[in-house]
């Protein structure tokens, strides 16, 4: 009996791992990587830009000076992104929230998650292109492209066929 | 003329189809007479006042038929209707009143269904809309015009209730074909049913084709009904199509559209869309630049986009419900005559002009139009001369000869076979000796030119020796292919009926008319919303336009893709057409460094797979 189990093992993991195509896993791994991204630009812009003006900085300057680590560098980089980054990148935190819960449902199939997944790549290049237009932060163009790039590979014919239901084929014929 | 002892008339009378018309409408097939005998002749020079030729009740079949020369800009038209006075127009808006409460009651007057307006798309919605107030600048005929034409129509019908048609018989090749013309003395679509236009008179056809079966007798195959301007394969049904239907099996059922008369097949409420021709090189472009981005992802168009109304053209919907009067045999009214154009009466030969008022719509939707012989610019119609091609018959044979055609076609490849069998003989022969001879004339310096003249020769006739050979491969599956088809015809298959249908004039589903009252209201105040925002834009926050402007539109387009169940298709273009925008902006901000990339990475590439070829 075992080894036919051991087949019907296989069977079932190599049925399990079909439904969910590689091309669909990797873009729940892009997801997830998105939503790293955008969740670690919204807290330290959010941190620069509402933080720190409630900040007493001649008490920040004295902790600095006595910290066992050198943290003068990071303190002038949050000022200055602070100077020129916008209140909008706040929605970055929310965006990559959803976008990881998109990954999550993503080897589910539905066709809901794609359109959570491209609504988030909506938000995201609509956010970036605001932000091109007015403060123009150095990453931006890395934000653009990685935005640009998702929209390619969700509408890539292997993902999106994924999700949505197949079409008939055409009617042959004619006279 | 008779064909296997049955008269034209006989034949006409036999296969003459039942019309079903929706309740509402006004006017039904009339005789030429009594229209032109109502009716002024006129001319329309370029530039000029249109001159009255000859005066209402003075003009006659013969006359209509005499000769002119107005020059070649001349635009000759009938003018049916005089404006009614303010008194008779009153009286009859106040009758009609009085007649649709009544109808109302009793359920007999016409009501557009539910969702007519959210049954198109926003842009769809604006574009009619903008083609709607065009009216007010190009030519059209007035409201009261249709009033007028009811009123004359209902006084001829009280005088002499008769419903005629006119046919002609033909034979074209194996197939005989019935042409019915109708003729109606006024389409009154747009406005009595919310179409597209009204004009004076309107000439609509049906055609039956018919062959000789081998009993002697006509055996009916295909229909074609005329639909405003279409033509070709979808056009037609198999006369054993499920969807068509028939009275007492030789009377195919036509439902005509409510106002514009056109044929449909089946009742219900057609979805359609006419071009704005200045319009249709944009459609055509933005279809192109689709099918290109398709391609290039590598997804299949679904039916969803082939089915899909282009915002470059202006919708409409036909009702032909053929829940109205009924003609035809059998019918609530039945004809009262057929006549036959045989001979071809001079008012159909040698008048070339519109047989309504002519108002000089650029569109050409409110000109009345020419008769069943003529386009309006005075060409003669297809489905005039060429009634096959006009449905994509010419290369359909009727089913006693089906055989026949594939055993022709299959002794011409057999025989196209059997040459290239003896060419691929002669040519390997040729290559044998050449090949020989090039062997010997190799390796010797003396030779070289003469070695190289011969190579070449070589090459040529290899290259031939394979294009015979693919042929032959193809001739072969050719005759497989048409040897099967034999076999299938003797054993009585047949194709599907819809077999030839790519995109039927289908009517809505009762899922699309039954769309919520929400969807209905939100679709009738759209497009006003969506002005009265931009005005309230321009005035109160100009300096927020642009971004105004984009957010109403995209929220207004948001909820229009919610109500049509496409919200994911808009958020994908959505997200394509900003994708887009920032694709243009990295490549403008680094074109260099991108260009950098894109060798390097091509470079690379080309290391990594020689290197596994190499390593393999």
């Amino acid at each position: 009996m075992q080894p036919t189990q051991d087949v019907t093992i296989k069977h079932q993991k190599r049925k399990k791992s079909s439904a969910c195509p590689r091309a669909v896993r990797l873009v729940a791994l892009l997801l997830v990587i998105q939503a790293a991204m955008l969740i670690g630009t919204g807290i330290v812009h959010a941190v620069a830009v509402h933080a720190l003006p409630w900040l007493d900085a001649e008490r920040v300057g004295q902790w600095i000076a006595t910290a066992p680590v050198d943290l003068s560098g990071v303190w002038a980089r949050l000022i200055e992104i602070g100077a020129h980054s916008s209140r909008l990148t706040i929605l970055f935190v929310p965006l990559g929230l959803v976008a990881f819960l998109a990954a999550l449902g993503f080897c589910r199939r539905r066709l809901l998650t794609w359109t959570v997944a491209m609504t988030v790549q909506s938000l995201h290049l609509l956010c970036a292109l605001i932000l091109y237009f007015t403060t123009r932060p150095a990453y931006i163009t890395l934000l653009m492209l990685y935005g640009v790039l998702m929209v390619l590979y969700l509408n890539y014919s292997e993902v999106a066929n994924a999700f949505h239901p197949a079409h008939p084929a055409p009617k042959e014929g004619g006279q | 003329m008779t064909r296997t002892g049955v008269t034209d008339l006989d034949l006409l009378r036999r296969f003459e189809p039942v019309i079903r018309y929706t309740r509402g409408e006004k006017f039904f097939p009339m005789e030429v007479d009594a229209y032109v005998r109502e009716s002024s002749l006129w001319v329309q020079r370029p530039g000029e006042e249109a001159i009255c030729l000859v005066p209402e009740g003075r003009l006659t079949l013969d006359k209509l038929a005499e000769p002119r020369d107005q020059g070649a800009n001349a635009v000759y038209f009938l003018k049916f209707i005089e404006p009614v006075n303010i008194v008779e127009l009153a009286t009859y808006r106040l009758n009609k009143l009085r007649a649709q409460l009544a109808d109302t009651r009793t359920g007999e007057r016409f009501q557009a269904g539910r969702g007519r307006l959210a049954r198109v798309g926003y842009l769809s919605r604006l574009v009619d809309a903008l083609f709607s107030l065009t009216l007010l600048a190009r030519g059209r005929i007035s409201g009261d015009t249709a009033v007028a034409a009811a009123i004359a129509y209902e006084q001829m019908i009280d005088k002499w209730e008769r419903y005629i048609y006119y046919g002609r018989v033909l034979c074209e090749g194996p197939w005989t074909v019935l042409q019915y013309w109708f003729f109606y003395p006024f389409n009154c679509w747009r406005s009595a049913f919310f179409g597209v236009n009204d004009h004076e008179a309107d000439w609509e056809m049906a055609c039956v084709y018919l062959y000789h079966g081998t009993d002697g007798d006509m055996h009916p195959e295909w229909v074609a009904y005329a639909a405003h301007d279409f033509s070709g394969n979808d056009l037609r049904r198999r006369w054993d199509d499920p969807n068509l239907e028939r009275v007492g099996e030789t009377h195919p059922v036509i439902y005509a559209g409510a106002g514009s008369h056109a044929g449909y097949y089946l009742p219900g409420e057609y979805l359609a869309e006419i071009e704005i021709p200045f319009l249709a090189r944009v459609r055509r472009t933005s279809a192109q630049i689709k099918r290109t981005a398709a391609r290039i992802l590598g997804r299949q168009s679904s039916p969803d986009d082939e089915n899909e109304l282009s915002i470059f053209r202006v919708p409409f919907v036909d009702y032909a419900r053929g829940d109205g009067l009924s003609i035809g045999p059998g019918q609530e009214k039945e004809w009262s005559e057929a006549r036959l154009l045989d001979p071809l009466p001079g008012w159909v030969q040698h008048y070339r002009g519109l047989w309504g008022v002519y108002v000089q719509d650029p569109l050409a939707g409110e000109n009345a139009p020419a008769g069943p012989m003529y386009n309006r610019d005075g060409s003669v119609r297809r489905a005039w001369y060429d009634p096959i091609g006009w449905a994509g018959l010419e290369r359909v044979p009727p089913p006693p000869l089906q055989v026949q055609f594939l055993r022709a076609r299959h002794a011409e490849v057999q025989a196209h076979y059997a040459h290239l069998g003896k060419q691929i003989a002669e040519t390997s022969n040729q290559l044998l000796l050449i090949g020989s001879e090039s062997e010997a004339l190799s390796g010797q310096p003396h030779l070289k030119r003469l070695h190289s003249d011969v190579q070449t020769t070589l090459d040529l006739l290899a290259a031939d020796w394979a294009d015979l050979r693919a042929q032959a491969v193809a001739d072969q599956t050719r005759l497989d292919a048409l040897e099967r088809q034999i076999a299938r015809v003797e054993a009585g298959e047949r194709l599907p009926p819809d077999a030839h249908l790519r995109h039927p004039h289908l009517p809505a589903s009762d899922q699309e008319i039954q769309i919520g009252r929400l969807a209905e209201t939100w679709a009738a105040l759209s497009v006003g919303l969506m002005m009265i925002g931009f005005v309230i834009l321009i005035l109160f926050a100009r300096h927020y336009l642009a971004i105004g402007l984009g957010t109403t539109l995209t929220t207004i387009l948001a909820v229009e893709a919610l109500f049509r169940r496409r919200l994911h298709r808009f958020i994908a273009q959505v997200a394509t057409i900003l994708a887009l925008i920032g694709a243009l902006i990295i490549l403008y901000e680094h074109f260099w460094t991108i260009l950098v990339i894109v060798v390097l990475l091509a470079g690379s590439y080309l290391i990594i797979e020689n290197l596994r070829e190499l390593l393999r």
